[in-house]
């Protein structure tokens, strides 16, 4: 039976009000609040008649069992990889720098040709607000899914500052990859000595810097062969224990917010060859707002130059082109990479950049804060972007969830990007979805739609986590990308790829006129008819750095080409690459196609 | 013998008698004609008919009531208003010293008749006298709920829902009303729970089909597209014709990779409601630049920054369309006033965030209001005399 109103009038104007919001959820779902809010002279409220704590999330705790089509299989327990980020939470201070988490690198430390992990450790929060950092964790991988922690035998059991993201390159040249630690605090430059030591030279290396920094990536901006290094800046925040944050009415303590607080600046630090850098910041134009957490680089517009995209939270995306007179211009906002489909700037946190759609051209992909889409910015080939989250299936899809690291892997080795976004609340006290969240695994529809696919994750998709830095890398060189995932105050987890490569090739780029790792380079495998793209990217997913090798899934043809485009310009052809197997190619050793 | 009386004597007492008899006749007159109760009564009776003779009633029975005689006040008030004399039946309004004495079913009335007349200040005045404890407080709330959400007195508005929720439980229409706040202030999941407490308490099918609307436009937010799909096919079934609806449902077929389909409906919906609702422009445009139809797509945006000059999401799709179309200065002047509305949105923000913890620091209220001008938006009614406050 209908209940009748004694005022149809009410409703009448409510559903203007109707109209209203469902026209603001239809034009901009993610800034509503902007448009009409609570009273200023009122502090928002928000008891309920009957006041229940909804949670989206209805995961079950206990993982699924696993099934013969699961793509990953949750290997960690074997690989003797015992490893947790610590955040301090525990003292429970509500510090915002235990928020952030901590990232994962896989490159191979001592040349053996397979990848190594580093784990970037966090930190302790005293009670009276001390904050301590905590040593990494360095894993030697010793084939057939066993690594043995070699942290001390490396020289790197010392604790760092409150570290978060880890980035990889080889600074000097010498063949060895070194290792930069994003800390709150002072941030710190390791050197690989080759003979499986890392030693700090931060100081030496003129790389002192405080402040609270996140993520970092090696790229060679000014094309001089030597790599330099751009480190993210989040926000001014030092600990204050009369500082509270969270609801000031129910008197429910959390971590604070961004918003209000005034970024770092972010810094680009010049490699002088000689072991020592230059603060290049103001001379290439870096701006000094934006609070950075994500960062990738390569040639995103293809002119030779280093570009970068950095993922600010609350603050507008910064797409930095590089070219030759040697500044960097943020034209994120005009090519329609800052924020949201309407240009509002959102809370983004992991990037990568990949040719999603197999059309040649990199696209930018970010993840953001809940009630917000991550985003797919669609390359159109003239150097701007098309918002694309919608029209590849995205939308909504993640505004439940709060995103970190991410990234397009081909997990199934059909030739299209595939994507894993790992998601866990910052608050501990949130009203609109769980601090443990799903991670979510979307299958490329031949590059045109992503289809969310974590049931078939496999038992550790089943369950929520907390989860910040990811990264992947072929762990057992079978040529199917396997998956490392950093979660907060709890173990580190290792995923096997199970879906099978039937055939395949590895390649990794050496720069001799490049920088060493050759970031910027673009790659692409001919085999007869088919083309796919695939780029040498620094940075990229969330405080974590991928494997430096790029795979491709072969068909069977024997007629197996890479074209590389390197940084600058000049093309060259490998041929007569043998299939499952990794290949180092060395700038300058292939067919030069064109000049640069 | 009696004393013979003089001839004056006599015509003294004949004229104290005729005195005497005017003064009754007068005081008769005024006990019966002129009486503050019966003026009242004839001015009620007058009111909805002749309006203007009414208020002259009303008026008489004021005056012979010394001024302070609330019920006709009220009265009078109304028919003021009726009379389109607003500022005078909100200043007879205003000569009520104790609106505890007027009748609940007068100020609601008046409350009425102020609303159809457009007086939403005599109507929220009269609302707030009416609501008190004490029967008739479900229609005052009825009413008094919409007055207060139009003034974007948030807080107000859940109160008064709660205080209805505790009257009639049965009630659909503050669960709706909640989930509408919600809605705006982001909370997602509680918007979700209080449509579906407003369903369950079954709404008339035309209230059915706006809770449904705003339940899918909540699920889109939360990411569940397809309950989200439920919602609107269940709402545009009962109400083919409701257009919030209907854009919805533009807006989701759009997220469910349905460009074409969403293109055709909403082009139907703007042929069929014959209208430019900025709205469905502003869909449709989005949804022709989606499809490469930039030209096109150009026309809509602009019609929309015309109809909504501070529309940030419109002008930057005007500037991406302008891109699309090698308007470089175009796109670029596009783009900075979007970039523009935005900064000035992201302050709003952050300044209504300083104004919790310092809600009467004169200074940010100042720049808030300021901010709110930057960008179009009407300022919420400082709280006053509500109740609920």
């Amino acid at each position: 039976m209908s209940r009748q109103f004694n005022s149809p009038t009410i409703w009448q104007r409510y559903f203007l009000g109707l109209v209203l919001a469902v026209s603001l959820a239809s034009c901009h779902p993610a800034p509503v609040v902007v448009e009409r809010p609570p009273s200023p002279t009122a502090p928002v409220q928000t008891a309920d008649p009957q006041p229940v704590r909804l949670r989206v999330i209805s995961a079950p705790a206990v993982p699924r069992l696993a099934r013969s089509d699961d793509w990953f299989e949750d290997v960690t327990p074997a690989t003797g990889v015992d490893f947790t980020y610590s955040t301090g939470r525990e003292t429970q201070t509500y510090s915002m720098v235990e928020s952030f988490g901590g990232g994962v690198a896989l490159f191979d430390f001592d040349n053996d040709g397979d990848a190594d992990l580093l784990f970037t450790g966090g930190g302790q929060i005293s009670a009276t607000l001390e904050i301590r950092g905590r040593a990494p964790g360095l894993f030697r991988n010793e084939g057939n899914w066993k690594f043995v922690d070699v942290t001390a035998a490396a020289g790197l059991s010392q604790a760092t500052d409150y570290s978060h993201g880890i980035t990889v390159g080889d600074f000097n040249g010498d063949g060895f990859s070194d290792l930069y630690f994003a800390c709150y605090g002072h941030s710190h430059l390791y050197q690989n000595d080759g003979a499986g030591w890392f030693r700090e030279i931060t100081v030496e290396a003129n790389l002192e810097l405080d402040g609270w920094r996140t993520a970092a990536t090696w790229a060679d901006v000014d094309r001089d062969g030597w790599p330099d290094l751009y480190v993210a800046g989040y926000v001014e925040w030092h600990p204050d224990p009369k500082q509270f944050c969270g609801d000031a009415q129910q008197h429910i303590r959390d971590v604070c917010m961004p918003r209000e607080l005034p970024a770092t600046a972010d810094r680009l630090f010049r490699n002088r060859g000689d072991g020592t850098f230059q603060d290049i910041s103001a001379q290439v134009g870096l701006r000094r707002d934006g609070k950075g957490l994500g960062i990738v680089a390569a040639d995103i517009d293809r002119n030779g130059w280093i570009d970068f995209y950095v993922a600010n939270d609350v603050e507008d995306n910064f797409l930095y082109l590089g070219g030759p007179e040697g500044k960097l211009e943020d034209v994120g906002a005009n090519r329609g990479v800052s924020g949201n489909e309407y240009g509002i700037p959102e809370g983004s946190m992991g990037v990568d950049f990949a040719d999603v759609n197999g059309d040649g051209f990199g696209d930018l992909f970010v993840t953001n804060y809940e009630q917000e889409d991550n985003s797919l910015y669609r390359n159109d080939g003239t150097g701007n972007f098309n918002h694309a989250t919608v029209a590849i299936g995205l939308g909504g899809s993640s505004r439940p969830w709060v995103g970190f690291g991410t990234g397009f892997v081909d997990f199934d080795s059909d030739g299209w990007l595939d994507l894993f976004v790992m998601n866990g609340h910052v608050t501990y006290h949130v009203r609109t979805s769980a601090f443990e969240q799903p991670a979510i695994l979307y299958r490329s529809m031949s590059g045109q739609r992503l289809q969310d696919i974590s049931d078939r994750g496999g038992p550790w998709f089943s369950v929520p986590h907390v989860a910040r830095g990811a990264a992947t890398g072929d762990l057992d060189n079978d040529g199917a990308p396997d998956l490392v995932v950093v979660q907060q105050d709890a173990p580190v987890t290792i995923l096997r790829n199970q879906n099978p490569a039937s055939n395949w090739i590895s390649v990794r780029l050496r720069g001799t006129k490049s920088d060493p790792d050759a970031i910027g380079a673009e790659v692409t495998l001919v085999e007869g008819e088919r083309k796919l793209v695939r780029f040498v990217r620094g940075g990229g997913s969330y405080l974590s750095s991928f494997d430096a090798r790029l795979l491709f899934p072969l068909t069977g043809t024997d007629n197996v080409q890479v074209k590389i485009r390197w940084l600058g310009g000049a093309e060259e052809v490998f041929a007569n690459l043998s299939p499952k197997a990794t290949h180092t190619l060395i700038e300058g050793r292939g067919i030069a196609v064109t000049g640069g | 013998m009696p004393p013979k009386r003089s001839p004056f004597i006599g015509f003294l007492q004949r004229v104290a008698l005729v005195l005497t008899a005017i003064a009754l006749i007068y005081w008769g007159y005024i006990w019966i004609v002129e009486n503050p109760q019966r003026l009242t009564a004839q001015g009620r009776a007058a009111l909805p008919g002749n309006p203007v003779q009414a208020e002259r009633l009303l008026g008489r029975a004021i005056d012979h009531a010394g001024g302070d005689y609330p019920e006709a006040l009220v009265l009078r008030a109304q028919a003021f208003q009726l009379s389109q004399r607003p500022l005078e039946a909100l200043g007879t309004f205003s000569l009520i010293k104790d609106s505890g004495r007027c009748s609940v079913p007068d100020l609601i009335a008046l409350a009425d008749v102020a609303q159809v007349h457009g007086n939403s200040a005599l109507q929220r005045s009269a609302l707030l006298a009416a609501h008190r404890p004490g029967p008739g407080q479900i229609d005052v709330l009825h009413r008094l709920i919409p007055l207060e959400s139009a003034l974007l007195r948030s807080e107000t508005v859940l109160t008064l829902c709660r205080e209805l929720i505790q009257l009639d439980n049965t009630d659909p229409l503050p669960w709706y009303v909640m989930a509408l706040l919600f809605k705006e202030r982001k909370l997602v999941s509680e918007g979700i729970q209080y449509c579906r407490e407003s369903l369950q308490r079954h709404p008339t099918p035309d209230h059915e089909a706006e809770v449904r609307g705003l339940l899918a436009g909540l699920l889109i937010d939360s990411g569940n597209l397809a309950e989200a799909r439920q919602e609107v096919d269940a709402a545009l079934k009962i109400k083919p014709s409701a257009m919030g609806v209907q854009l919805t449902n533009v807006y989701l077929l759009r997220m469910e990779g349905h460009v074409e389909p969403a293109l055709e409906l909403v082009d139907h919906i703007l042929r069929t409601h014959n209208t430019g609702e900025p709205r469905a422009l502003m869909l449709r445009g989005i949804l022709r630049l989606d499809q490469g139809q930039f030209e096109p797509a150009q026309a809509d945006l602009e019609r929309v920054v015309e109809a909504q000059p501070f529309n940030k999401e419109a002008y930057f799709k005007l500037g991406q369309a302008c891109q699309k179309l090698h308007q470089p200065q175009q796109a670029e002047a596009h783009f900075k006033r979007s970039r523009e509305l935005t900064e000035s949105a992201l302050k709003i923000l952050a300044v209504e965030d300083q104004l919790k913890a310092d809600p009467k620091n004169s200074e940010l209220i100042k720049q808030l209001s300021e901010l709110y001008d930057a960008v179009g938006r009407h300022q919420p009614a400082p709280a006053t005399n509500g109740r609920p406050e």
